[in-house]
């Protein structure tokens, strides 16, 4: 058997403020095979965004291993971090976060320019294919205010999906929109899954367990036996 | 990145902000509008005074023979024809002829004038019907008549006719001596002011004031008639020691006149022109680098600007940083935009600088001149502006966490 694509050992993190050190995840360890979908569930303040930013290289820990891969990137600095998320990483927030003043198109070329490997016809082509899949192509000369927040979301994931990272994170995937488009964003980020991508996603959404494959529930930073939520 | 995107996408944030990039951008276009403006007025000044002198050939040297104050000077003749061609044997020297160019700097020659055993020198102008008549102090100036003519009549200035007669006034009728002939005094200019030449533009004509001037054909024909040659224009090849060779040709001027009790001094034009232009380039340097202050504010207004664009982009930021940008990227970005609008206001300021120049040379006696290396003077100070003032706020930028930038 392959190595697991994520090994966490023993990850800890705490915030230290004026008052003392204040511990966020207290020695997680967690494996994730290629191809799992995996929702992490806790209450608010459980720790479970800040275990996904870790996991997304964006947020620091002060002990522990991280190991992608078979390879050892704990101790990765902020340029060779940059590097890893443009290429192994796609992300999707919350509250989409597209950047304003740029098309649709120019959004999701973003991640393709920060690494300069593709030619501009490459570029077009993969967009091209990435908003097709989200059904948005004809939308690609809008800006972001114009679409609605369920179309907002669907370009989020085409910029996620636009460089083929092994690894989608979703925060609170569908926070942000009503029930109906929820779904409709469930069922397109379920398809990823079906065709092979890694995701992990952060919820605090019982319902949104029918998608996932694996449920990880946190509980004042470690994991917990008990369905938390 | 590659620098084609990079610049694409700081236009990009640009064209998102016009407004407000506007407003700043004002700021560049004062400063480096007055800063060009005053490179080209400059420029067209020293040009202006450089190719009044540059009419003639710089490897040109003019010897002239200065009398000193000996009266009956004025029966030598410091140079003879025979003299130019042994000039033209020495070596270095490629031509040699009576100069016979009438006007330096629109200034007429000097020549010698004599009352008895007085003596005064005066510049000295032909009769031009083009020119301004002579504010007169006493007496008429001379009319187009005789102006025309051979006639030996002189107009002297104030100062020469006070230097020979004591009482300028006692001058009107008299006849003054020059080159061995007699002229007759039929007016006298008015006193020059001297707290005039305070008022600078006023400086000029007070100038001809002390200019005396003779009919036309009163001087030349007398040249031709007696041989008369005032001037040697000694033309040197190109690359050769200028003072050895005309220390050469003086001393074979001396060498050929024992008897002279003058001095033979040569009039060195690329000296003069190189000494003014200097003085020019000095004065111009330093008025630009005053309105340069102007671009100092300018360039701030950039540096605040950047800041609230930072703070205000700071999710922008974050989510850059998330999907693959570099700190350096980032860093980038915020300079490449502060240098985008820092050049546009460049040019656009260049553009408006030389409008100036030219509007304002309509008033002045001057054309003001753009070159290539004022407008990439000006251009580099635009790249600099940009550089100096968004570093900071693009290297504060670039330090952001993604993590607080994204959730801020």
């Amino acid at each position: 058997m392959s190595s697991p694509l994520i090994e966490l050992r023993n990850i800890k993190k705490k915030y230290t403020t004026k008052a003392g050190d204040f511990p966020v995840l207290k020695g997680l360890n967690l494996d994730i095979e290629e191809g799992e979908f995996i929702s992490i569930m806790g209450k608010s303040g459980s720790g479970k965004t800040t275990l996904l930013n870790i996991l997304g290289l964006l947020d620091k820990f002060n002990e522990g291993e991280y190991i992608f891969r078979g390879e050892d990137i704990t101790n990765f600095d902020e340029n060779k971090k940059s590097d890893f998320r443009n290429r192994n990483i796609g992300f999707i927030f919350q509250q989409f976060h597209l950047i304003e003043s740029l098309t649709i198109y120019q959004n999701i070329e973003i991640p393709l320019l920060y690494r300069s490997k593709e030619s501009k016809e490459e570029r077009k082509r993969k967009i091209k294919e990435k908003l097709s899949q989200v059904g948005l192509f004809e939308k690609r000369y809008s800006r972001p205010f114009e679409l609605s927040g369920g179309q907002q979301q669907r370009i989020a994931i085409a910029r996620a999906l636009v460089t083929e990272p092994y690894l989608i994170l979703a925060d609170e995937p569908t926070g942000a929109l009503d029930s109906e488009t929820s779904e409709d964003i469930m069922e397109l980020i379920k398809e990823l899954n079906d065709d092979g991508k890694t995701i992990i996603m952060v919820t605090h959404d019982k319902d949104l367990r029918r998608y996932t494959t694996r449920d990880v529930f946190l509980k004042d930073g470690e994991f917990s036996e008990e369905e938390t939520i | 990145m590659k620098l084609y995107d990079l610049l694409r996408t700081a236009w990009y944030s640009i064209r998102a902000y016009k407004f407000r990039i506007f407003l700043t951008m004002i700021g560049i276009i004062i400063g480096i509008a007055s800063v060009s403006a005053i490179l080209a007025i400059g420029e067209g000044v020293k040009k202006e005074a450089t190719s009044s002198m540059e009419k003639s050939n710089l490897n040109k040297i003019i010897v002239e023979y200065h009398s000193g104050f000996e009266s009956d000077e004025v029966t030598i003749r410091p140079f003879e024809k025979s003299d130019i061609n042994e000039i033209k044997k020495i070596p270095g020297v490629q031509n040699a002829k009576e100069d016979d160019e009438e006007e330096l700097f629109g200034v007429s020659n000097f020549e010698e004038v004599y009352y008895f055993n007085r003596h005064s020198s005066t510049e000295l102008k032909k009769y031009d019907e083009k020119d301004k008549t002579r504010k007169v102090f006493l007496g008429r100036n001379i009319n187009i008549i005789e102006g025309k003519s051979d006639k030996r009549v002189i107009f002297l200035s104030y100062r020469v006719a006070e230097e020979l007669f004591k009482e300028p006034e006692k001058a009107l009728g008299k006849a003054v001596k020059m080159k061995g002939e007699l002229f007759e005094v039929i007016g006298i200019g008015e006193e020059l002011n001297m707290e005039d030449f305070e008022i600078s533009l006023g400086a000029m004509e007070e100038m001809q004031q002390d200019i005396s001037i003779v009919p036309a054909k009163a001087i030349k024909e007398k040249d031709k008639t007696e041989d008369y040659i005032q001037k040697i224009s000694v033309f040197l090849e190109p690359g050769v020691d200028k003072d050895e060779v005309i220390g050469e040709v003086k001393e074979k001027l001396y060498e050929l006149h024992p008897d002279v009790k003058g001095e033979y001094e040569e009039f060195n034009l690329q000296e003069l022109i190189d000494s003014m232009q200097k003085i020019i380039s000095s004065i111009t340097l330093f008025v630009a680098f005053a309105a340069g202050i102007s671009l100092l504010v300018g360039g701030i207004g950039v540096m605040n600007i950047m800041y609230v664009s930072v703070t205000e982009r700071k999710r922008e930021i974050g989510i850059r940083r998330a999907i693959g940008a570099k700190p350096r990227n980032i860093m980038l970005q915020f300079l490449v935009e502060a240098i985008f609008i820092t050049v546009i206001g460049g040019i656009i300021g260049i553009i408006l600088g030389y409008i100036i120049a030219v509007i304002a040379g309509q008033f002045m006696p001057i054309k003001p001149v753009m070159t290539v290396s004022n407008f990439l003077g000006a251009s580099s100070i635009s790249v600099m502006t940009g550089l100096i003032f968004g570093i900071v706020p693009a290297s504060k930028a670039s330090k952001l966490d993604p993590i607080k930038a994204i959730y801020k």
